[in-house]
């Protein structure tokens, strides 16, 4: 393997024949491009595969070894702060450095990137914008060089992915999911490779074609951000100086499309049909001012994409295809899993407070603050002065969340016997009740149940704009598939107390059950789950209440209510602003 | 510091632009909240705007930039006291951070340790809203902002004085600045006292069409390979805009205000509903500025409905059964106002 890759052709075959080979090129590039390409992300679970490509990055990149950031490291070890033990030495504020500044121009690993805290995000997000990170806390004020290099190793299931803010800055997407260690080949490049390519870097020239095809091709796969072109252009740069050339081919575009850009698609053309395709995703709701496919890419374009498409590993596509599909469905994606982060039951930051009014004092923050101050207080105070002074105004508390925050979880029939009136009425209270619960910092969420299954068509969310969303999509029409809706409701409720929120149903049914858990369409056997599926929610003792919405109230829902052990309100008539007032009524 | 992208050189969000514009021309339209998607250019136009800013002269030893032309009773406590004019020095008008995660002692400002420990000395050493006195203060992803800081924020904004009491230090100096927040509105929303401070309100969003997406790509391309390069390429159209809010500054006082510009500015906002007078105070701030920022001499109708949106937008009550947006609910608004109107 002498001088890899000069010849392009010997790289395609690599391409085509194994998914690995993108990932060796993945490392290359990393190494290379480094901070300006912000980072990786990595979508693996924990394992040799895994293992093996980290070793290789590092390799290449001839770092001893690849800090970690843990997902739950703690502000002040991330952004630096008062060193604790030495001040206390020395008698003065003594500055400790925070994670991100240590690894300035080195490539860190952010592990279980996907359980990341949003303030975290926040500040890997800086760091890599600005390659420099602002510090104001703990009596020290000052800047930090932090132009680090990311990978944000992913073992993400369905329920969790990396924070979008974050997966938006990282130039590239490597997924190991479907790559066996046996698959892992042999090594592509070495360092001189990397050497080589830095020297030819800059020289490199992209044809304007290039450009427009880039940009194109992200139009047509439904993304937003540019950041992904801008990575894209730099990977085709860098992949024709690894290549030993000076100017941008095809491969090198198709490199950037299946690296940069697919792994990021909202959508995926549909090539087979030129009369044409499903609307884009409703991304922006109502205010779709453009005609809805603003840019046909081209034919060119076209080829392009559906080269770099082919080249794809088996499986990935389509991964990519269900996960556009379902951001589709809740246009935010995954943001509703990491709000929940951020107000998981558990300490939420610390403040200068008065422990006599209540709060837990915390020990560290305090004795922090107190640090300094030692050398001064004692002379003050003279022979009487005790080994640690600590005064009123050094009292840090730990803030918890205020109180209990509540999740109130609609679970909204929206089957054809729940006329499609009652649908709107009960849109419409969401919309009040959301309205209302931002103020106090609730969530809400919201599950749709029709025809076959029930839907979490809202992930617990305080966001009105996607509350709006989720519900102008919302359509009605169909059997009523009352089990699968109410084992939907324990699972989210469940999910949502474990997060430490309170949470309250409010079902929106006629009562007339007739799809049973195993989708058969039989009244009989709807009504036996439904009331099965009822008492298992009971038994999770969460609180909820059934407003039956038929046009004339009938003793099924009444029934359902009592096995739920929930209040039941009829509603025959109720505008969303009297159902609003019941809701919060009930559950306030 | 590193260097900025050029203000000058971001492709269209002309929306954002201007409210930055007039907010840099009047501080007293009182801040600028952007709200966006990811890779919207948000931050990059925020911090582009401090190379925008003019110079302004301030009290040479003064730790809050105190203005030495203003009335001694609004300076802080040492520029206050009478006496005689005190030597001035002239500075960039300051755009600071205030990043997440900062701690209430360095926002609001504490005890200088340093020089207790050796001086012995109560001091005072300020914190970011000192540093933020007359400028901009920027708060990136403000909607994440913790609830103990937002309520420091608030009063001060609400004083324009900032109050310290702690470790035996009892200080209180001026802090009128311009907030500028941003963020995704999509992780959640702010809180509505937050969101009553800022003047100017705009939505940004990303071009779809594809030469505007080459543009942009193209831009940051060259910025990202010479930064100084492409600094120095922009530095005339820069220079130039920076001229122009300076000139605007500076004829600001002397734009006329017809009396019928004030009438539909308060019939604007009565046909919306919103809260308050400041509303409509912001909107004729916002036209003067605007008209200033042109050259105009008198503030128009014109001006008038080209800032309404970004004035009015975050004012709206919460309509939630009304599905339409609010910009379209002031849009219609001003049509039903002016008609098929004259002015452009």
């Amino acid at each position: 393997m002498s001088a890899p890759f000069l010849n392009y052709s010997d790289m395609t075959k690599t391409t085509d024949a194994s998914p690995w080979a993108d990932a060796e090129w993945a490392a290359a590039l990393l190494v290379l491009l480094g901070h300006t390409l912000g980072g990786v992300h990595l979508r693996a679970p924990p394992g040799p595969v895994r293992d093996y490509w980290l070793e290789r990055v590092r390799n290449l990149s001839q770092q001893t070894r690849l800090r970690k950031i843990p997902a739950g490291v703690p502000e002040a070890r991330l952004l630096g702060g008062t060193d604790l033990s030495a001040t206390l030495q020395q008698g003065k504020p003594i500055a400790e450095m925070g994670m991100l500044a240590e690894c300035d121009e080195r490539i860190v690993i952010a592990a279980m990137a996907e359980r990341m805290s949003r303030n975290t995000v926040h500040h890997v997000c800086t760091a890599l914008d600005e390659g420099q990170l602002r510090i104001a806390r703990d009596g020290i004020t000052g800047n930090a060089t932090t132009r680090i290099t990311v990978i944000a190793s992913d073992e993400g299931t369905e329920e969790e992915t990396l924070h979008p803010a974050l997966a938006d800055r990282l130039g590239l997407t490597v997924n190991l999911e479907n790559i066996g260690i046996h698959d892992a080949e042999d090594e592509m490049f070495d360092s001189a490779d990397i050497a080589r390519a830095k020297t030819r870097l800059q020289r490199v020239s992209i044809t304007d074609e290039h450009y427009h095809a880039l940009s194109a091709i992200g139009v047509s796969l439904g993304i937003e951000s540019p950041r992904a072109l801008i990575a894209g252009l730099k990977v085709m740069r860098a992949c024709a100086a690894i290549c030993g050339r000076l100017s941008t081919d095809e491969a090198d575009l198709s490199l950037a499309v299946r690296l940069c850009l697919l792994p990021k698609a909202q959508q995926l053309p549909d090539f087979s049909d030129a009369e044409h395709e499903e609307p884009p995703p409703q991304e922006d709701g109502e205010e779709e001012q453009a005609p809805p496919r603003p840019d046909q890419p081209p034919p060119e374009e076209d080829r392009l994409l559906q080269a770099a498409m082919a080249a794809l590993p088996p499986g990935l596509l389509e991964q990519i295809q269900t996960r556009a599909a379902r951001l589709r469905q809740s246009s935010a994606g995954a943001s509703g899993a990491q709000h929940r982060h951020l107000n998981r039951g558990r300490p939420t930051g610390v403040f200068r407070g008065d422990h006599r009014k209540g709060g837990r004092v915390n020990i560290l923050a305090t004795l922090r603050t107190a640090a300094p101050w030692q050398p001064l207080r004692k002379r003050e105070r003279g022979p009487r002065a005790r080994n640690l002074e600590i005064r009123r105004d050094d009292i840090h508390l730990t803030r918890f969340q205020q109180r209990r925050e509540t999740l109130t979880l609609f679970v909204v029939d929206a089957s054809g016997s729940a006329a499609m009136q009652r649908l709107a009425e009960a849109k419409g209270a969401v919309e009040l009740l959301l309205a209302d619960c931002y103020v106090r910092r609730d969530q809400v969420a919201l599950i749709a149940f029709r025809d076959e299954n029930a839907e979490l068509l809202l992930p617990p969310t305080r966001s009105l704009v996607r509350a709006k969303k989720a519900l102008a999509a919302l359509p009605g029409g169909g059997a009523t598939p009352m089990a699968a809706a109410l084992d939907l409701a324990r699972e989210t409720a469940q999910r949502s107390t474990k997060q430490g929120l309170t949470t309250h149903y409010v079902l929106l049914t006629d009562g007339a059950a007739n799809v049973a858990r195993d989708g058969a369409k039989n009244r009989e056997a709807g009504t036996r789950d439904a009331l099965a599926a009822a008492r298992a929610l009971a038994q999770n003792a969460i609180t909820g209440l059934v407003i039956d919405t038929a046009q004339r109230p009938q003793p099924r829902a009444r029934e359902l209510a009592d096995t739920l052990k929930s209040a039941y309100i009829a509603l025959p008539r109720a505008d969303a602003q009297t159902l609003n007032r019941t809701i919060r009524a009930a559950t306030l | 510091m590193s260097i900025a992208f050029p203000f000058t050189a971001i492709v269209g969000q002309e929306d954002m632009k201007q409210a930055l514009m007039i907010a840099a021309v009047d501080p007293g339209v009182g801040g600028v909240l952007v709200l966006g998607e990811r890779g919207t250019g948000k931050s990059t136009t925020i911090r582009a705007l401090a190379a925008m800013l003019p110079t302004i002269d301030v009290v040479a030893q003064c730790l809050y930039q105190c203005d030495p032309s203003a009335p001694r009773p609004g300076l802080c406590t040492h520029c206050g006291k009478p006496g005689e004019t005190p030597a001035t020095r002239s500075v960039t008008i300051p755009v600071v951070d205030l990043p997440l995660g900062s701690t209430e002692d360095r926002v609001v400002g504490a005890l200088d340790i340093e020089r207790a420990l050796v001086n012995g000395e109560k001091a005072f050493q300020p914190g970011l809203l000192a540093q933020a006195n007359r400028g901009f203060l920027y708060v990136d992803e403000v909607n994440l902002l913790e609830d103990h800081i937002v309520d420091a924020l608030l009063d001060v904004a609400a004083s324009g004085e900032n109050v310290v009491e702690r470790e035996g230090l009892s200080i209180r100096h001026p802090a009128r600045f311009v907030l500028v927040g941003s963020g995704n509105p999509e992780e959640g929303e702010l809180r509505p006292q937050l969101q009553d401070r800022f003047g100017l309100s705009v939505d940004v969003r990303t071009p779809k069409d594809v030469p505007t997406r080459v543009e942009i790509i193209r831009q940051r391309e060259a910025f990202d390979h010479d930064r100084a390069a492409f600094k120095k390429k922009w530095a005339r159209k820069e220079s130039a805009l920076r001229r122009k809010i300076q000139s605007a500054r500076a004829s600001l006082d002397d734009i006329d205000t017809p009396a019928e510009l004030l009438e539909t500015a308060a019939r604007l906002c009565l046909s919306l509903g919103t809260d308050g007078l400041r509303g409509e105070l912001t909107l004729v701030r916002s036209a003067r500025a605007l008209a200033a920022l042109q050259g105009k001499p008198v503030a128009t109708l014109s001006h008038l409905k080209t800032v309404a949106t970004s004035v009015l937008r975050h004012r709206l009550r919460r309509d939630p059964l009304d599905e339409s947006s609010a910009d379209s609910r002031v849009e219609r608004a001003i049509s039903e106002l002016f008609g098929h109107d004259q002015d452009h």
